[in-house]
């Protein structure tokens, strides 16, 4: 009896030890599995000299202060009246619209046949801390729309815009009816009552004016980028794991380099503009009620009369659909069109999707009305 | 797999022989184990992988290729990282088994001798990994010294960080597993053998930015610097209270140790000293500069004892939170596994694991973020941080306000007279631009008028 539970007790030891055994080998394998590609990383990472983001060529046509106002390079004439200027959003760069020749969203408007100009807002340094809401939208819009008219003897021109480039030019097309042709928002917040989106819940409690004076009057494009981390907290740990298993692959590993590089050119912010933006938008949702004022101007959203095709993301986590699709409801143009696509904030500009379908529907859309 | 590169191939073989001589020493020792000569046989295995792991080191260098091309220095470096990892790896590998061992010894035992031989294994692999990681960073880090693109660079450190953070949760992980294979796991048991370091080093990897306590005892110690300097100057006058002030630096670190309510009581004792005891001491003080600077450094430690105060609400936030999302996995798993006793559990791999660890913290951690106590703690925290730093920032101008410095303040005044005037010049050579267009376009009336004259 006390012999057999001995021999019992031996068995069981020995299955143990055996099911240990396979577990100490798969994560041996996982680590030494890891290793290797990190290894292998090393390799391919020194393999890539350079990581070239927005090589579609352009000309410089206009500078004022740290702005440049950029016109994308054709081979041949554009079969479009009207051109385009593209506002982007002063978070980030506009380089993520051009991010690889194979995957450029203005590649692919420019192919179609339009003359784009682009605005480079520039790297805002300690001495614009100044510059306001009524600089950008009064100022560097309106001297750009200008020197288009002006060059292409227009009355009216046409409006790219994306993310916050859109609210600007939302509020620039209700001052300056007159000059806006048709207006092209992406992804746009407008409506800033919403708590859907995370960036909306936080800022509601949050102290601008110490925080611009805080961070002397520049809000660093770090400090916003930790913020957008939080968003989706687990996704950057995600990432940076899920890349091990691309990593003998160059052209991956070159696309994901693109993109932490748009990531990591982030400029920082004009402390004026942002705390007006945040304090009477996303604090006071003053647009929506009437109630905004920029350079003692009175943004009336009924004044926006020109054509607009408001294009929201289904899965958008930074600007949520409750936020942009309101825009339709307000503005006093009778020929406005709501564009739903599906994915998210950035898949809009460098998804395949966005390549195939999105492309095609807002060419379509101006063409009709050039 | 050879790429070509002696470097990367001379790595790969030295990774894999590394492996290989691992596993098979570990192999014999489960063995010695099972035959219970664990003691007797120990040292001879031990002996026999310190010597394959040398010899193997020592042929990799016979091959006579230069891995690192012109860093001639960096190779020793690496080897001699990488053969302490190993070495110290094998070190802990034993002590492992050995807590393998102690824990089949233990079978059948009560629940308490159970418990203390899994926190003895525990800690056994915290060590290997406390171990492998440190020495894998040297290592990496002497790897990624001979990267010459400094983005590039930034991208291997980050992705080292990544997987760093993949084998932090494999350590956490590993005991879980052990204990289900031998079927005595429970997800308290494992609450129960879990540390709080353990939670706060996770929490900590994944929200750095949120834990910035050494500025924050920078500026406490050249705050309690500058008051004992005010009150030696002062003849001699605040000798007992400067003690005090110590005693009270002494207690500083509490208040980062994460506990709110320790650091509440603190932030009443602070009061307390500043308000009966400094207060009426500076009523004896002359009235000039140095009283307002101290009067300022005060009014500024008042602040960073807030900002702390409110740092800790929102680290405690999210260490609670990692440790109930630790604590949820626990459960998830014993439930998925809880047929195990039927034969019917397959181990999941390591990968999978941490699939499912990201899984439900994103969750967790997403749920958290949205609460309305969550935004409010972080604001607050950011507006402290602010008003902590204009506090500084104004203790310095008045320190330094007999030096030729431009101060901060100063040049504000600068950027805004710089915008105001450009602005005006915007406007006037707008106008300009439109007096002189209408000017031709008047011009050029008239022209017409006169030759139809």
């Amino acid at each position: 009896m006390f012999v057999g539970s001995l021999f019992c007790k031996k068995r069981i030891d020995q299955v143990k030890l055996k099911e240990q055994d396979t577990m100490e080998n798969k994560l041996m394998e996982e680590i030494n599995s890891i290793n290797a590609k990190m290894l292998k990383s090393y390799e391919t990472l020194n393999e890539i000299h350079e990581v070239d983001i927005a090589t579609t060529p352009k000309t410089a046509v206009y500078n004022e202060d740290k702005l440049t106002l950029y016109r994308y390079n054709r081979d041949t004439e554009a079969t479009y009246k009207t051109p385009v200027l593209v506002v982007y959003a002063l978070v980030n760069t506009y380089k993520m619209l051009d991010i690889q020749p194979d995957r450029s969203y203005i590649k692919n408007l420019l192919d179609s046949g339009l003359d784009i100009y682009l605005i480079d807002w520039g790297n805002p340094s300690k001495a614009d801390r100044f510059v306001s809401m009524d600089d950008y939208i009064n100022g560097y819009i309106n001297n750009c729309v200008d020197f288009i008219r002006k060059k292409h003897r227009l009355e009216k021109i046409n409006i790219l815009s994306i993310c916050q480039g859109g609210t600007f030019s939302v509020i620039y097309s209700s001052l300056y009816p007159n000059k806006v042709k048709n207006l092209v928002t992406h992804v746009t917040p407008v409506d800033f009552s919403t708590n859907d989106g995370l960036l909306f819940r936080w800022s509601k409690d949050m102290d601008f004016d110490t925080l611009v004076d805080g961070f002397d009057g520049i809000i660093p494009g770090d400090f916003l980028n930790q913020g957008f981390d939080m968003l989706k907290p687990m996704m950057k740990l995600q990432k940076q794991q899920t890349l091990t298993s691309s990593l003998d692959d160059k052209d991956k590993l070159l696309n994901f380099l693109r993109m932490e590089k748009w990531i990591s050119e982030s400029p920082d912010q004009a402390g004026e503009c942002y705390k007006q933006f945040m304090k009477d938008l996303y604090q006071g949702n003053k647009l929506i009620k009437g109630e905004l004022e920029v350079g003692g101007k009175k943004v009336n959203l009924k004044n926006l009369t020109c054509g607009l095709l408001n294009i929201y993301a289904t899965e958008d986590h930074l600007v949520p659909p409750a936020a942009t699709i309101p825009l339709n409801d307000y503005v006093g143009t009778k020929d406005k069109e709501l564009y739903s696509f599906k994915g998210g904030h950035i898949g809009v500009f460098v998804g395949s999707r966005s390549q195939k379908e999105l492309t095609p529907a807002v060419t379509q859309w101006l063409k009709k009305r050039d | 797999m050879k790429t070509n590169n002696p470097m990367i191939d001379n790595m790969m073989d030295a990774q894999a022989n590394a492996m290989n001589a691992w596993m098979d020493s570990a192999k014999k020792f489960q063995s010695a184990f099972a035959s219970g000569n664990v003691v007797a046989e120990s040292q001879s295995i031990y002996k026999d992988m310190m010597e394959k792991q040398a010899a193997m080191f020592s042929g990799m260098n016979a091959g006579g290729a230069n891995p690192f091309m012109d860093h001639a220095a960096k190779p020793e470096e690496f080897m001699k990282n990488w053969y302490n990892q190993q070495m110290t790896g094998l070190k802990q590998m034993t002590d492992f088994n050995q807590s393998i061992y102690n824990s089949m010894v233990n079978y059948g035992k009560n629940a308490n001798d159970y418990n203390n031989s899994f926190s003895t294994m525990n800690n056994a692999w915290t060590n290997i990994y406390n171990s492998w990681m440190g020495s894998m960073n040297t290592s990496y880090d002497t790897f990624s010294n001979t990267m010459k693109n400094p983005f590039n660079k930034d991208m291997f450190k980050n992705m080292f960080e990544g997987s760093q953070m993949f084998m932090k949760v494999q350590d956490m992980f590993q005991p879980m597993m052990t204990a289900l294979k031998n079927a005595d796991f429970s997800a308290d048991t494992w609450k129960n053998i879990y540390t709080a370091d353990n939670y706060k080093r996770m929490t900590e990897q994944m929200f750095g930015s949120f834990f910035t306590n050494n500025s924050l005892k920078d500026v406490f110690e050249n705050g309690t610097k500058q008051m004992q300097n005010f009150f030696v100057n002062q003849n001699g006058l605040g000798k007992e209270y400067y003690a005090q002030m110590q005693n009270m630096s002494s207690q500083f670190p509490e208040m980062f140790s994460g506990n709110s309510e320790q650091m509440k009581d603190l932030y009443a004792k602070m009061n307390n000293v500043f308000g009966k005891a400094f207060e009426p001491l500076l009523k004896l003080a002359n009235p000039g500069k140095e009283k307002e600077n101290v009067e300022a450094t005060i009014a500024l430690l008042d602040k960073v004892t807030e900002y702390s105060i409110k740092q800790s609400e929102l680290q405690s936030q999210l260490y609670k939170t990692m440790q109930g999302s630790m604590e949820t996995l626990a459960k998830e798993t014993q439930d998925k596994y809880k047929d195990m006793a039927a034969g019917s559990f397959t181990m999941p791999t390591p990968q999978e694991m941490y699939n499912e660890w990201v899984k439900t913290n994103e969750k967790t951690f997403s749920d958290l973020f949205a609460t309305d106590e969550f935004s409010k703690v972080k604001a607050e925290a950011l507006t402290l941080t602010m008003d902590v730093k204009k506090h500084f920032q104004k203790q310095f101008e008045n320190v330094f306000e007999q030096y030729p410095i431009a101060f901060k303040s100063e040049m504000e005044e600068v950027y805004k007279t710089m915008h105001d005037l450009k602005k005006t010049v915007k406007e006037l050579q707008t106008k300009l631009a439109m007096q002189n267009a209408a000017s031709v376009e008047l011009f050029d009336e008239e022209k017409g008028k006169a030759k139809k004259k």
